[in-house]
């Protein structure tokens, strides 16, 4: 007598998937920040270091005139002084400076110098790693 | 009788719910970015620190002018020579220093290639100056490639 056996459905391959995704989705969501600042065009430099610090205040100088971007606040570009007392900031914290490549090297060095008034001496100019030339 | 009523089975969904989770899975995955920086370590003089004075044979100093032409002295050289410059003040014996004067209009990535040549060139202390204002003197530090002050 030949037996007939049924297979067994599959379906539950199906709920274990959508569980893995979706867990992936929670990870990248709570990860992942989206790339907004598409006029900014950082530089480049061989000699770049890793800065990992987890206490940090961004400046963004981007290329248009007269105005600065602190922690994502835009303000115009004289006040930085005053917003950086305002925001109380540990002498020792890491400032990082993302200028545009673009942007007049003035700008850069009297931020420079800003930030050396409020003895805020640690700064990281950040910029993309350029690939070691053949 | 068994009236239909419309309603389908929720299993029925699932694999859609797959799918969409996996179109969102790939939308997050081109659109991201990981935050990791790198950069220019920098640690800035004390404002009222005295400037250190450097022996003339040990001082390389450029200008970069308003019309973006290095400079040194009357002699224009370019860019990518820096560190040839470098290597035959060192091969001279001496530890060279990098003044670069910047003038206005030169664009930022232009002081880093020059910096980036320099160091190219066994240059690690560097003196950024613009020319109404006094200079920010700044290291490359050998082993991290760190900046760090030139203190006097």
């Amino acid at each position: 007598m030949k037996l007939q056996i049924k297979p067994r459905k599959k379906a539950t391959g199906i709920v274990a998937m959508s569980d893995i995704s979706f867990l992936l989705l929670i990870f990248l969501i709570t990860t992942v920040s989206l790339d907004t600042d598409e006029d900014l065009k950082l530089p480049s430099f061989l000699f770049a270091s890793k800065a990992g610090y987890s206490e940090t205040v961004y400046i963004t100088v981007p290329r248009e005139e007269g105005v600065a971007i602190i922690n994502d606040m835009k303000i115009p570009e004289r006040q930085i002084a005053s917003e950086l007392t305002r925001l109380a900031i540990p002498l020792e914290t890491p400032v990082n400076i993302m200028a545009d490549a673009r942007v007049d090297y003035q700008r850069v060095d009297s931020l420079l110098k800003t930030l050396q008034k409020k003895e805020l001496n640690n700064v990281i100019l950040v910029v993309e790693q350029k690939s070691e030339e053949p | 009788m068994k009236l239909n009523t419309g309603m389908t089975h929720p299993r029925d969904f699932s694999g859609a719910m797959t799918d969409i989770s996996f179109l969102l899975i790939v939308f997050f995955l081109v659109s991201m970015v990981f935050i990791a920086d790198t950069g220019l370590l920098l640690s800035l003089p004390e404002e009222d620190s005295v400037p250190k004075e450097m022996p003339e044979e040990e001082v390389l100093a450029l200008t970069l002018n308003e019309n973006h032409t290095l400079m040194q002295g009357e002699e224009i050289i370019e860019k990518e020579n820096v560190g040839i410059l470098a290597k035959e003040m060192k091969e001279r014996g001496v530890n060279p220093v990098l003044i670069l004067t910047i003038e206005k209009g030169n664009p930022y990535q232009d002081v880093l290639n020059i910096m980036e040549e320099a160091k190219k060139g066994g240059i690690e202390l560097f003196s950024l100056n613009t020319p109404e204002e006094s200079p920010i003197p700044v290291a490359l530090d050998k082993e991290n490639n760190e900046t760090a002050n030139q203190t006097p």
